[in-house]
């Protein structure tokens, strides 16, 4: 995958199927149908406007950010879609936390039990806001959870979709509790599933004894995401 | 908040476009027997270790023993059930009508199958004959000994567009000269290993935008020397990527061929090897008045067109008659249908302004970093679009499309961004 050519003024679309579009496309059966769209910016760094103000660092973005070819797997093409908030004179927006502390945040697992880890645990994802109170229409009152569904799992939950890559989706409440400042949390239970040392063997790192997976979490209304990683013994 | 907007009809819409893309096949290619395949299917029986032979080959466009080569065209040649040379050649029918040739004859049931083949395909019937040109011909211009040129869809596309097409071809082979009939002996310099340098024509469509004619097989243009318009050598079917050449018109086949083919023979003249014998030659040894057993008058047809395998004759055409070099030999333009479907994104002034991107607010004080300390009640914020993600009603991603540079949204400026999607 490459950089798209940015040498002229003029802005050049390059635009191409998922293997999701490509499978409804020969599913034949009218499954593709483009129904609505979003934007996203996974390239660009708003930490140039930080460096150097509104105006250099706009340019700098614009100029200086050369945007990569468009990828064909679906999960991987809008990481960070752009956001429509009915207030427009937002200045703080909620960020994911997670409640309790991970070393390294790293958490870790056990798929037998017997070498000291748990084989699952609790964990608590909290929406963060430093000061003043949340618009009411960012307070997630569900969120997306992304699992390995080979290694991991969420106790007493079923995945909505399992994908070619078997990327379990879940979507998870919100307790009922919202805090004063329209904040939210969720609590579910990581376990490891108890695989074969064979298929353990395939996923663990080189040379070490661990096979590790990322879990995003990202609050269904604010967009807010949040990733850590869990190692499995 | 809301990641996604949804799409009217109005956002939609179809269109067809075309391309054109032009194709160069270089004379090396087609002469040189590592870019050209053959599929030796055909096994005689009979006198000696037998014939094998292509019913056609394929010109490639590097060595066709590489992974990354492309085959670009088959060659193939027919002969009309109904000609002349048929009729002289064949010594009769088996009771099931199947045509009876002598053996020092090759291939000639196959020969015939292959016109049939075209004939069937290009003009709906297996007994029609070509004529070049295809409408208002006269005797002279029926086609009994074709030479088809077949491009691969590849190249050809959805059709070869009109008035494009031109292929280099040298019509006159080296030694055909007759010095040596006034003594009753032919030359005796072989020519069917030989590279022509004479003769050189162009064959080109011209003219077939003018007169749009259309037949069984599509839409159709004459074939014309380009030094003489008047003479049509062949037929162009535009849809089907496909040329029919009068190899008689095309090779000057009246000219005298001399050289070494496959045979079903047991004798090796001239120590040629055995299962090959000698066309156009006399055994000088036994002197002009008895040197005739390798027919010394043979002509190109009907003489090789009867006498040699489809290998053979392909192997000739393609190594001495286009000649071998780095010039063209056949060019011509494609074209393809596009058919587009326009889907515009369409972001208002308030849509689409706040980012998810981690970058975007600052971790600690959970600020969005677009807007400056001091400045919250005057800034607004905005951020930039790089992608386009299209979706079903479902959230599945089907198509996705990147800016080839970030597009600042903020709530001053709306965006319409037109994503097209060829199929």
């Amino acid at each position: 995958m490459g950089f798209l050519d940015h040498s002229t003024n003029n802005i050049i679309l390059d635009a191409v199927l998922t293997n999701l579009g490509r499978e409804a496309l020969s599913r034949n059966d009218g499954s593709f149908e483009i129904f609505k769209f979003a934007f996203s910016d996974e390239e660009v760094d708003y930490g140039h406007i930080v460096h150097y103000g509104r105006t250099v660092g706009k340019e700098k973005i614009e100029k200086n950010t050369p945007i990569l070819e468009a990828v064909t797997q679906g999960n991987l093409a809008q990481k960070y879609r752009t956001r429509t908030i009915n207030n427009d004179a937002l200045t703080r927006l909620p960020t994911l936390i997670l409640i309790e502390t991970l070393a390294n945040n790293i958490l870790t697992l056990s798929r037998t039990g017997n070498d000291g880890n748990p084989t699952s645990k609790q964990l608590s994802v909290q929406q963060s806001l430093q000061s003043g109170t949340l618009d009411p229409d960012l307070t997630d009152f569900s969120f997306r959870v992304m699992v390995d569904n080979l290694f991991l799992g969420i106790s007493n939950r079923v995945p909505d979709s399992v994908d070619d890559n078997n990327i379990a989706t879940y979507t998870v409440a919100a307790n009922a509790a919202i805090t004063a400042q329209n904040l939210s949390t969720i609590g579910m239970t990581f376990f490891a599933r108890s695989v074969s040392n064979d298929l353990f063997d395939t996923y663990k790192q080189k040379g070490g004894s661990v096979v590790e997976k990322v879990v995003t979490v990202s609050g269904m209304n604010s967009g807010a995401t949040l990733t850590f990683r869990i190692q499995i013994t | 908040m809301a990641t996604y907007k949804e799409l009217t009809s109005a956002d939609k819409k179809t269109a067809k476009s075309f391309l054109n893309q032009l194709v160069d096949v270089i004379q090396e290619d087609i002469s040189g027997s590592t870019t050209r395949k053959k599929y030796q299917v055909f096994v005689t029986g009979g006198v000696g270790p037998g014939v094998t032979s292509s019913l056609f080959q394929t010109v490639y466009d590097q060595d066709f023993s590489l992974q990354t080569s492309n085959a670009v065209f088959d060659l193939a040649v027919g002969i009309f059930s109904g000609s002349g040379l048929v009729a002289t050649a064949s010594t009769g029918q088996d009771s099931t009508g199947k045509l009876l040739f002598q053996s020092s004859s090759l291939m000639m049931r196959e020969k015939i199958s292959n016109y049939k083949q075209f004939a069937q395909l290009l003009l709906g019937d297996a007994d029609s004959q070509f004529t070049a040109p295809f409408s208002n011909a006269s005797a002279t211009d029926k086609i009994d000994n074709a030479m088809f040129v077949c491009f691969k869809r590849l190249f050809s596309r959805d059709m070869i567009k009109k008035e494009s097409f031109a292929m280099r071809f040298f019509t006159s082979a080296s030694h055909h000269d007759r010095g040596a009939e006034a003594t009753g002996k032919q030359s005796q310099k072989p020519n069917l290993n030989q590279t022509s340098e004479s003769g050189s024509a162009i064959f080109t469509d011209v003219g077939a935008s003018t007169n749009q004619e259309s037949s069984f097989g599509g839409s159709v243009g004459n074939i014309v020397n380009s030094a003489d318009t008047s003479n049509t050598v062949g037929l162009c079917f535009y849809e089907q990527g496909l040329c029919v050449f009068d190899i008689e018109k095309i090779i000057s086949g009246g000219e005298h061929v001399s050289g070494v083919i496959d045979a079903m023979s047991n004798t090796s003249p001239f120590s040629v090897g055995v299962g090959k014998t000698l066309i156009g030659s006399y055994d000088v040894a036994a002197g002009a008045s008895t040197g005739n057993s390798w027919n010394p008058n043979a002509s190109f047809v009907p003489d090789l067109m009867v006498s040699a395998s489809m290998d053979n004759i392909i192997d000739y055409l393609a190594s001495a008659r286009f000649s071998s070099g780095s010039n063209t030999a056949i060019t011509f333009q494609n074209l393809t249908a596009i058919n587009s479907t326009l889907i515009f994104c369409r972001a208002t002034a308030d849509e689409f302004n706040y980012s998810s991107n981690p970058t975007y607010v600052d971790g600690s004080t959970n600020k969005i970093r677009v807007i400056e300390t001091g400045q919250e009640a005057t800034q607004r914020a905005f951020c930039f679009l790089t992608t386009v993600g299209l979706y079903d009603a479902n959230d599945n991603l089907l198509a996705v499309a990147k800016l080839s540079r970030p597009i600042e949204k903020n709530n001053e400026k709306d965006i319409t961004i037109r994503v097209r999607l060829d199929f």
